[in-house]
């Protein structure tokens, strides 16, 4: 009699404590649906009819090319174009880099030089974007203004995309490399032993068979650094610049990026200034989980191919 | 390989060597030849909140800013960009320091701003640091406090010396000794370290009041206090108007110009305007211009004019 | 053909050089710039200047004293100035030497409060502001910064007064100890809450959860999360944390709300290094504790859990690392006014933000900013290093 009672309290404490552990499972995953929630409804309220600091035009929203608060005038249609543009042109820039600098550290570097390499791109993805930041505005502005004037053009103090896009090679450089690593280790030796035994030199096989059956695992990685760069919020303010009006392809000219925008209306706490910038918020979580459903959907295609 | 591997390193070395020489330049010393350089003027805007930007937009009546305007946020900013573009033309508060940004003042309608020409108002581009304080407090301790803070800033001679001192321009003829005024305010006499005053608005009032709130603080039982100086169009907003009870409240708050229609400080408890500054026109130190009028900052802040060879 | 190898070669080595030199550039730059700034003063040090309003506390008249160094001196005082600038690049008159006899070493604090008519000290460093004396002619008059002296004028002024009525001084500030504090406050904060939760999620999913539709969707969910970046968050913090601030106290920005933030930030890093360790825990320790008569609940408090007290210990100390480096969400949910007293329900800097904070406004302090980073630099480094010893231990162990 004692034990049934021992043993259904004990059953009664076990699904106590499934229930909590659940709960703290659902919790988890329930902030990103309030995340969005949230943002959306306070992001979508200044379209609404009855906004009571006056109505904006989505459509002149979404495709605006003029992003002005003193004439409350806010268009986001270049500032994605601009989001996009240094997004791309760092992960041009980096992807090639990273992708050999893996292949470096995983197949063709002594064990000695893997080792620190391997060291150097863990050490580079935990500084922090505020150090990133001060290094942008300390040094990578003033590199840009002494190329702009081999060129005879000024810049304004050296913040320009190009800064912006040197800035976010920079950080988005471990995370493709140490994916990329991930993904390099995961081929089969036997590929390259069948390579290697078919007459392909050593860098024959690792540019040819390694690199290209390691290359969905490669995308991923650059999929998740271009996450970054257009997420990236402290360190790229600090060199955009923030034009009115673009978009900017000129590579010394100031532009303006989602994030950049966001924190550049800091200032403001309530009115339509405050309230826009969680419209800019839900275009930039668009921006972001578009284009890596977008990407990744090529990837796996990709991957299919070989 | 290691012959390769031994050569690639020291090659590594090198460069980051010369590397380093580079970047431990100063900003300062990177001044590129300024003829080698095509002379279109990059012009530099405050946010649209900044009541530096209004009080110079006024006085060179500019009714359309050009689109190439690059916005900065705060005075310091606009002195720092400016500072380190030979292109550069902007406008900063007189409390600036010129010099340690390496910009350089121009006299305005032949005009020099100094402290004398902006009281005797010959100076045009001028703006008052007007306060505001809230319609009550949650105590009647700080309350006090703030209305001895305010009578400080205001009517002492340690207060306005100190607001002088610190880039103001201010009225000494009817100051009288805090040592007078204190004896109104019995509360200095407290241990006030309990008590926090915050102030808000203007970003170019941060220099003067700040000198004033810390110089006050060993005067009056060393109260704490926050400055979160965001705008001109948050003093009202966040002392009296719709944010007063929200997430930015706060005690005290300050514009770069007086308050207008919409802001309305009748049920202020104090309100007025504790020193005048002047708005001054800057461009880099290298810069060979020294006189601006308001016509040609006009055209240059409406785009119309866009070489500094072409300004008169 | 082995031409075409050897460039295809060089090139991975560039691209290690590049990424070598990288990472040297910012640590040549962050240390160059910072490293003379760095101190144990800086860490002890508030922001902010002290202020003090002191009164000679006796024999205060004037005397005769000598200083063999070239500097402005005042002979009747005994004491020394110079011209100087503050990190803010404002320029202010600066003690240099004080004669060991001179009255000016027993001052009393004239502040009001719990403080009043106690000793200060006037320290080579600090800064006058305002001297208030009685000259030769008996009229009371002021002199110091505020009258807009330089140092030698101060000295010359100085020697035409009889007596002292106050000094105003301050203190040179410039550490980072509130920020330190704050810093503290917020990692306790946002773990507080993120462990829990954290570990509870990552239970669950490892040992609970069957392979259907809701359980993929909440896994989605956390892992979308992953993808959030992080000034998104701030704007959450501001809408839907902040009420939740508002009952315990919070008027406003502050570090509670920082904390609140944070955690959320800090859940997918948290759930993913648990479950990791979860999962290389034996099927086969679980089974015989479940035969021994335990219950599941039981077996995983007390079998499992243990067994990944590593894998929490590396989501920790991750997590630690991110909320030292956050930036982005902290700037909307911290507020940027640096305070050298820390509430939790006040706002204040973690070293971040305190970066942030003189960077994006008044006179950019390119010395501070790197000396901080040199401390966040070498916290995260120290955080990386353990997580990797504890990982080679987990390997070991398995």
């Amino acid at each position: 009699m004692y034990n049934k009672a021992f043993e259904d309290r004990n059953k009664i404490i076990d699904k106590i404590f499934k229930f909590i552990f659940m709960a703290g499972a659902v919790i988890s995953s329930s902030f990103i649906v309030i995340l969005v929630l949230f943002i959306f409804m306070k992001g979508i309220s200044p379209f609404l009819p009855n906004y009571q600091y006056g109505q904006v035009n989505l459509l002149d929203f979404i495709f605006g090319m003029t992003y002005r608060q003193d004439k409350k005038i806010y268009g986001v249609g270049f500032i994605v174009i601009n989001t996009f543009i240094s997004g791309f042109a760092s992960l041009l820039l980096s992807f090639p880099i990273s992708t050999l600098c893996a292949l470096f550290i995983v197949k063709i570097a002594p064990k000695r030089a893997s080792e620190i390499m391997k060291s150097v791109v863990e050490l580079l993805a935990s500084v922090p974007s505020i150090v990133y930041g001060v290094f942008g505005s300390g040094i990578i502005v003033h590199l840009v203004m002494k190329l702009a004037a081999i060129f005879n053009i000024t810049t304004a103090g050296g913040s320009s995309l190009l800064a912006v896009i040197l800035l976010l090679a920079i950080m988005i450089f471990p995370t493709i490399t140490s994916m990329a690593i991930t993904a390099i280790q995961a081929v089969d030796k036997d590929l390259e032993n069948a390579s290697l035994a078919l007459g392909a030199t050593k860098t024959q096989t690792n540019f040819k068979v390694v690199l290209t059956s390691a290359k969905s695992g490669i995308f991923a990685g650059a999929i998740l650094g271009l996450g970054r760069a257009f997420g990236e919020a402290t360190a790229v303010s600090m060199v955009a610049g923030n034009k009115l009006y673009g978009p900017t392809f000129n590579l010394f000219d100031i532009t303006r990026t989602l994030t950049s925008t966001m924190l550049a209306g800091l200032k403001e706490t309530s009115g339509l200034d405050y309230d826009i910038r969680f419209s800019v918020g839900i275009v930039l979580l668009v921006v972001i989980f578009v284009s890596n459903f977008i990407l990744n959907k090529v990837k796996d295609k990709v991957g299919n191919m070989s | 390989m290691k012959k390769l591997l031994s050569l690639l390193l020291s090659m590594m070395l090198l460069v980051a060597c010369s590397s380093t020489t580079t970047s431990t330049d100063e900003p300062a010393t990177e001044t590129a030849t300024p003829e080698a350089v095509s002379a279109k003027i990059n012009v530099y805007t405050r946010d649209s909140s900044s009541g530096t930007r209004e009080a110079f937009e006024k006085a060179i009546g500019l009714s359309e800013l050009t689109q190439e305007a690059i916005e900065v946020s705060s005075n310091g900013d606009m002195a720092v960009k400016v500072g380190a573009d030979e292109n550069g033309i902007g406008y900063v508060s007189l409390s600036t320091d010129f010099e340690a940004n390496g910009i350089k003042p121009l006299n305005f309608e032949g005009v020099t701003p100094t402290e004398e020409t902006v009281l005797d108002g010959t100076y045009g581009m001028q703006r008052p640091f007007a306060f505001v304080t809230r319609d009550s407090y949650d105590t009647p301790e700080k309350e006090a406090l703030v209305l001895a803070f305010i009578d400080y800033l205001c009517n002492s001679t340690e207060g306005m010396l100190t607001v002088e001192a610190a880039g103001g321009v201010v009225d000494l003829s009817k100051s009288v000794a805090w040592s007078e005024l204190a004896k109104n305010h019995p509360i200095v006499n407290e241990d006030n370290s309990a008590i926090t005053i915050s102030t808000c608005g203007s970003t170019s009032v941060t220099k003067t009041l700040q000198a004033a709130l810390e110089s006050f603080v060993p005067l009056a039982g060393n109260f704490q206090f926050t400055m979160n100086q965001t705008g001109s169009g948050d003093g009202y907003k966040r002392v009296l108007g719709e944010e007063k009870d929200g997430v930015n409240g706060a005690d005290i708050g300050f514009a770069s110009r007086n308050f207008n229609e919409e802001e309305d400080v009748t049920n202020a408890l104090s309100t007025g305007v504790y020193c005048i500054d002047a708005v001054v026109a800057v461009v880099n130190k290298n810069n060979a211009l020294t006189d601006i009028t308001a016509d040609a900052l006009n055209q240059i802040y409406s785009g119309t004019l866009t070489d500094f060879s072409l300004v008169k | 053909m082995k031409i075409k190898d050897k460039i295809y070669n060089g090139l991975t080595y560039l691209s290690a050089i590049i990424g070598c030199l990288v990472l040297l550039s910012i640590l040549v730059y962050v240390f160059g710039k910072g490293f003379s700034t760095l101190s144990i003063d800086m860490l002890k040090d508030d922001y902010w200047s002290k202020n003090y309003l002191v009164q000679i506390e006796e024999n205060n008249e004037a005397g005769n004293y000598s200083y063999d160094q070239d500097l402005p001196f005042s002979s009747k005082w005994g004491i020394a100035f110079s011209d100087g600038v503050t990190s803010q690049k404002e320029k202010v008159i600066t003690v240099e030497y004080i004669d060991p006899s001179s009255p000016l070493n027993s001052l009393l604090n004239m502040t009001s409060g719990a403080q009043y008519l106690s000793k200060v000290e006037l320290h080579p460093g600090s800064m006058i502001e305002k001297i208030e004396y009685v000259d030769s002619n008996g009229t009371i008059k002021l002199a110091g910064k505020i009258m807009k002296m330089d140092a030698q004028t101060l000295a010359d002024t100085l020697d035409d007064a009889q007596s002292i009525n106050s000094i105003y001084f301050k203190t040179t500030g410039g550490g980072i100890r509130g920020s330190l504090i704050a810093t503290l406050y917020l990692i306790l904060i946002s773990l507080a809450l993120a462990l829990p939760l954290g570990i509870a999620a990552a239970i669950y999913l490892q040992e609970y959860a069957k392979k259907n539709l809701i359980n993929r969707l909440i896994r989605q969910g956390i892992e979308t999360l992953t993808g959030v970046p992080s000034i998104v968050y701030g704007l959450m913090g501001v809408t839907v944390l902040f009420p939740i601030t508002t009952i315990f106290g919070a008027t406003g920005t502050s570090i509670l709300l920082g904390g609140l933030t944070m955690a959320i930030i800090l859940l997918p890093t948290i759930i993913k290094s648990v479950e990791e360790a979860l999962i290389v825990v034996p099927q086969s320790l679980q089974d015989a504790s479940l035969s021994l008569g335990a219950t599941k609940a039981q077996t995983i408090l007390k079998v499992v859990l243990p067994c990944c007290i590593n894998g929490i210990l590396t989501g920790v100390l991750l997590s630690i690392g991110r909320v030292i480096g956050e930036s982005a969400a902290l700037i909307y949910t911290m507020g940027t006014f640096i305070s050298d007293n820390p509430t939790i329900n006040g706002s204040a800097t973690s070293l971040s933000l305190m970066i942030w904070s003189f960077m994006s406004s008044e006179q950019p302090n390119f010395e501070l900013a790197c000396a901080i980073s040199i401390i966040i630099l070498a916290i995260v480094l120290v955080l990386n290093i353990i997580v990797k010893i504890i990982g080679k231990k987990l390997d070991r162990s398995y």
